[in-house]
């Protein structure tokens, strides 16, 4: 092992984790901008994670797994959307709610198809791209791609295009979005779909085209990450990749850290991590996480109705 | 003397009125109740569990669950502690998802006092204390540099959860036992007292006095009348002269101390020892969120909510060497029960609703 390799190892673990990251918080910016808060991200992740093993085990498809994923996404974020506008639901709540219901769901359902609580049989995936880059090899998955000319188009869509003034509207005075002509509820419950399906997309990802299997604890907390990343990135699609790449970072640096203690010479006194200390690795990227919002936060600017309800007069 | 009828009048409206509102809250919750078992019954059904399975799963839940109070009060003492770790801070108006994190320090921080000093008291103050902390960091990232105290908290619970696994597994095991770590000696454990009818433990007077001193303190006290109004309307309690700093600080230290009391309790009164998996720690922080919208966000609706929760949960364990169903039947419960009460305008809509209907 050459230290080439290693950064190319880390260069491809990186963009693989910030991949379902990447997706979920470009959603989330799109919800947000119109004024909903989702925080149901991880509820949503877990469902769809699971619709994929469920579709790529019975079809051997995992593409139609991807646009089923995504439909169950949309579906889920569309009740979120309608809870949230029209029925003026505290967001943060519903969002709680699902993230509560999602793993009764998944478990409900496991037991019932395979009979287990834990997690589904190995399911087929797609295709990893491989780049040689001198001697090394590059894996990169094909839905990275995807998602971040997803936040590309986004972010086309929110600041250079009617539409997104319009979105933008409902994010920042829906009374006045409202007088504009702007259907607040209307698109509220739109954008809060779409970011659904995004998420949804990145649910589908962890299983066809990283892990390969549905578990329960498959998205440990990757949901929540990505909310931090929409306040990180200042609600704007284009850091969003940044965003997502240095937390995707920070998830596969420990990964390879935690790798890497069982492979060297390690002084006595450092051995527990190998054993315990293994626990550490998976605190570092959530305490790395916070950290960089800490540092970074004080100059953020989000939508001005975020979170709030907006009742017609 | 016309101004003394006037005033009892106005007593009387006062009354009918508060009792009006008690009544819509309990309809709304029984509702949402019902309206949760139905969408239970129906996601079973459409996952192909036979129809019949669900009212039998439902009839255990509520046969089993409720029947023996002695298990329920001391189950549900952890909960109601995170339940008020959740509710003092959104008295405030501000949300503390940190109840998690807060249970695992003040678990670790009881047990190793405990182990060290072998006083009850110094335990339990301990652990309050070490929640309380983690809770002022949430307030501190909030107030001070505008940092979502959602966002930071859930870091904080991942974060914690691994950071608990590695202490409890490197420093606190057994060696004779090493998936478990050293008992709670016998002077530092929360007595049970025989009732006659019950079993008391003394963990449920712990959470019970924690939620009559909270109601105390925010219905009864100056500074808890300053929390509310500034929970309701900060710009109208910064203009009373009320500093909502501090006061988000002192109710997050608050909230953050009952959920380490939490696990003070659940390890000085429950479990007294801990496991290397966190099997006995983990998902109180999460639940209290739930067991506190079902109590309405009062403290004595929590304890109630509480309990009830708990049963449901009980009665899943029980569905699950009964029936083999899978106990997380529950938790899917729970999760509409919560969605459901996020409704405020539900009861309104429907009314426009039928009324729209009936012209």
């Amino acid at each position: 092992m050459t230290p080439i390799d290693d950064v190319i190892t880390l260069l491809s673990l990186s963009l693989t984790s910030m991949t379902p990251l990447l997706l979920a918080s470009t959603g989330e910016i799109l919800t947000e901008k119109s004024g909903v808060v989702n925080i149901g991200l991880e509820g949503i992740m877990i469902l769809t994670a699971l619709t994929s093993a469920i579709v790529t085990n019975y079809t051997g498809n995992p593409y139609l797994a991807l646009i089923v994923s995504s439909a169950v996404g949309l579906a889920i974020g569309m009740l979120m959307g309608y809870l949230s506008s029209y029925l003026h639901s505290n967001q943060i709540v519903v969002g709680t709610g699902i993230n509560m219901l999602a793993l009764g769901i998944a478990t409900l359902t496991l037991y019932r198809l395979w009979g287990e609580y834990g997690g589904s049989p190995s399911v087929g995936k797609l295709a990893d791209l491989q780049l040689p880059i001198g001697n090394a090899i590059l894996t990169l998955k094909p839905i990275s791609v995807v998602a971040i000319g997803l936040a590309i188009a986004s972010w086309f869509l929110l600041e250079k295009t009617t539409w997104g003034l319009r979105i933008r509207a409902c994010g920042e005075n829906p009374h006045s979005a409202e007088a504009m002509g702007v259907n607040v509820y209307r698109t509220r419950l739109l954008l809060t779909g779409i970011g659904g399906a995004y998420t949804g997309i990145a649910g589908s990802f962890l299983v066809v085209n990283w892990v390969g299997f549905f578990s329960r604890e498959m998205t440990s907390g990757r949901g929540f990450v990505a909310l931090a990343n929409v306040s990180f990135s200042n609600w704007h699609p284009l850091t969003a990749i940044l965003g997502a790449f240095l937390f995707g970072f920070f998830e596969a640096f420990a990964t390879w850290l935690s790798l890497k203690v069982q492979q060297v010479i390690l002084p006595e006194y450092l051995t527990f991590l190998r054993t315990s200390g293994q626990s550490l690795f998976k605190a570092l990227p959530y305490l790395a996480t916070l950290v960089t919002v800490v540092v970074i936060m004080k100059k953020v600017k989000m939508p001005r109705a975020l979170g709030k309800p907006y009742i017609k007069e | 003397m016309n101004g003394k009828v006037h005033v009892m009048r106005k007593l009387l409206e006062n009354i009918t009125n508060r009792k009006r509102e008690y009544g819509l809250a309990l309809l709304e919750i029984s509702l949402s109740i019902l309206l949760s078992l139905t969408i239970t019954a129906g996601i079973m059904i459409l996952m192909g569990y036979p129809s019949e399975l669900s009212l039998a799963a439902y009839t255990v839940i509520f046969a089993k669950g409720f029947d023996n109070a002695s298990y329920l009060f001391s189950r549900a003492s952890p909960l109601i502690l995170t339940a008020l770790a959740f509710l003092y801070p959104a008295l405030t108006g501000m949300f503390n998802i940190g109840g998690e994190g807060q249970l695992y320090v003040g678990a670790i921080a009881s047990l190793v006092t405990a182990l060290y000093t072998g006083s009850l008291l110094l335990a339990l103050i301990a652990g309050g204390l070490a929640g309380a902390a983690l809770g002022m960091v949430l307030a501190l990232l909030r107030v001070y540099r505008n940092v979502n105290e959602v966002v930071a908290a859930i870091m904080i619970n991942w974060a914690l959860f691994n950071i608990s696994m590695f202490v409890i597994a490197t420093y606190l095991t057994d060696p004779s036992i090493p998936h478990l770590t050293k008992q709670v000696p016998d002077s530092a454990k929360l007595p049970v007292v025989d009732l006659g009818i019950i079993r008391l433990n003394t963990s449920f007077l712990v959470a019970l006095a924690s939620a009559i001193g909270g109601a105390y303190l925010f219905y009864r006290t100056k500074l808890g009348f300053a929390m509310r109004v500034s929970g309701l309307n900060p710009i109208a309690s910064t203009i009373a002269g009320f500093e909502n700093k501090k006061l988000v600080l002192t109710s997050f230290a608050l909230g953050g101390g009952m959920a380490g009391l939490g696990g003070s309790i659940l390890v000085l009164g429950i479990v007294h020892r801990l496991d290397t998996m966190m099997m006995s720690l983990y998902g109180y922080g999460f639940l209290g969120i739930g067991a506190s919208l079902l109590g309405r966000n009062n403290p004595v609706g929590v304890v109630v909510s509480s309990i009830f929760l708990s049963g449901l949960l009980i009665g899943g364990q029980w569905i699950e060497t009964r029936l083999g169903l899978p106990h997380q039947v529950a938790d899917l419960i729970i999760g509409i029960i919560v969605i459901s009460l996020a409704i405020p305008f539900a009861y309104h809509y429907m009314k426009t609703f039928f009324r729209v209907r009936r012209k």
